[in-house]
């Protein structure tokens, strides 16, 4: 990531060594952005805060020995997605017991702002509720790329994948995506991109 | 509207690659995504100034010292890696080239190879005389010393200590 990421190899080695300035323009860049991936697969605002704290205390910890590859979004977002199915696999078992709705609507994202605007709320309610349909590879991808704003090179670090094959996923991915909303326009009214 | 391939972190253009077409309805669906995640970040006011207050303790609490520090991640885990693989040569070489310590015979055959061509008085004294234990009994040992010797032998412990005295008296000869 040295010359291709939004956080400089300088910026990650000051931050490694201990320097405030640095550290906090890391996580400027990258918490909100590990917040919204975390979201995006069904963690709700609480859980999705705790977790991206908790990865950023990670990150602080083992900074100093992380050595730089241009895979520091690909470890970040590891660590967040990790976390994340851990606490999933937590509340699966501790759903035998408490009963499985209670976790269901735990993990589940909260209800789109009430403040924001009706149009933009029911179109991002639309758009979401179309994400959930794709299948979990896909969604990854869609994820990671929009929602965690990855590359295409860091997504194929993360993924394992050669770069066409991802960028042919990703293709599909949308396509599918469209597909969906095309559904939910002829039953609304609306525009697949979202305009009435 | 953004353009899903062009990738401003990637070096070069992926506009249309490998034969994908630049769709403006994809296109569309990707900035829809993108509003979708600057609405996730607008949930949390002042999330990253919380992120940032907790994990900068981590940060200060986990750095090296000076010294090591200077050195790099990168040349640390090398000197890691050179002094693992010292201590592994290290260990191989001494189990090869030195060997292992000559193991001590099966004391019940040495002993009985020793005792075989004794018997009696001679036997016992060969047994016991270079043993603390043997002389202590002799000495006046423990009571537990002479009865080991004498549940050893097979005789009464006042005889194993009479007998002992005679030998020791004798120089170790009848």
């Amino acid at each position: 990531m040295p010359d291709d990421g939004p956080v400089s190899a300088a910026v990650l080695a000051r931050a490694a060594g201990g320097d405030d300035a640095a550290w906090r323009i890391l996580v400027g860049e990258y918490s909100g952005r590990v917040y919204g991936l975390l979201r995006s697969q069904g963690a709700d605002p609480e859980l999705a805060e705790e977790i991206t704290q908790s990865v950023f205390c990670t990150i602080a910890a083992k900074l100093v020995d992380y050595v730089e590859g241009g895979r520091f979004e690909s470890w970040l977002f590891r660590i967040a997605m990790n976390r994340l199915r851990d606490e999933a696999r937590r509340k699966r078992r501790h759903a035998k017991s408490a009963g499985a709705n209670e976790v269901l609507e735990g993990l589940a994202g909260a209800a789109p702002d009430p403040n924001a605007g009706r149009a933009a709320t029911e179109e991002i309610g639309a758009l979401r509720a179309a994400v959930e349909r794709l299948s979990a590879s896909d969604r990854e991808v869609i994820d990671l790329r929009h929602i965690g704003g990855m590359s295409f090179k860091e997504m194929a670090v993360h993924l394992g994948e050669p770069l066409g094959t991802l960028l042919a996923r990703h293709h599909r991915a949308l396509a599918k995506l469209r597909g969906f909303l095309e559904g939910t326009a002829a039953e609304t009214g609306r525009n697949p991109e979202g305009r009435p | 509207m953004s353009d899903i391939y062009h990738d401003s972190h990637d070096s070069h253009d992926l506009h249309e690659p490998h034969g994908l077409p630049a769709d403006d309805a994809l296109n569309a669906i990707a900035t829809r995504l993108e509003l979708s995640a600057a609405s996730y970040a607008a949930e949390r006011p002042g999330l990253a100034d919380r992120v940032f207050a907790r994990s900068v303790t981590e940060l200060h609490s986990n750095q090296l010292p000076a010294t090591l520090a200077f050195v790099g991640a990168r040349t640390r885990r090398w000197a890691l890696a050179a002094a693992a693989i010292v201590m592994l040569a290290g260990s191989v070489a001494i189990f090869v080239f030195g060997g292992t310590p000559p193991r001590a015979p099966n004391m019940m055959t040495a002993r009985a190879v020793e005792l075989t061509p004794m018997s009696g008085s001679e036997a016992l004294l060969v047994a016991f005389i270079d043993s603390d234990t043997a002389l202590g009994a002799t000495d006046g040992g423990s009571a537990f010393d002479a009865s080991a010797i004498g549940l050893t032998t097979g005789r009464s412990v006042d005889d194993v200590t009479v007998e002992l005295d005679e030998l020791l008296a004798a120089g170790g000869k009848r």
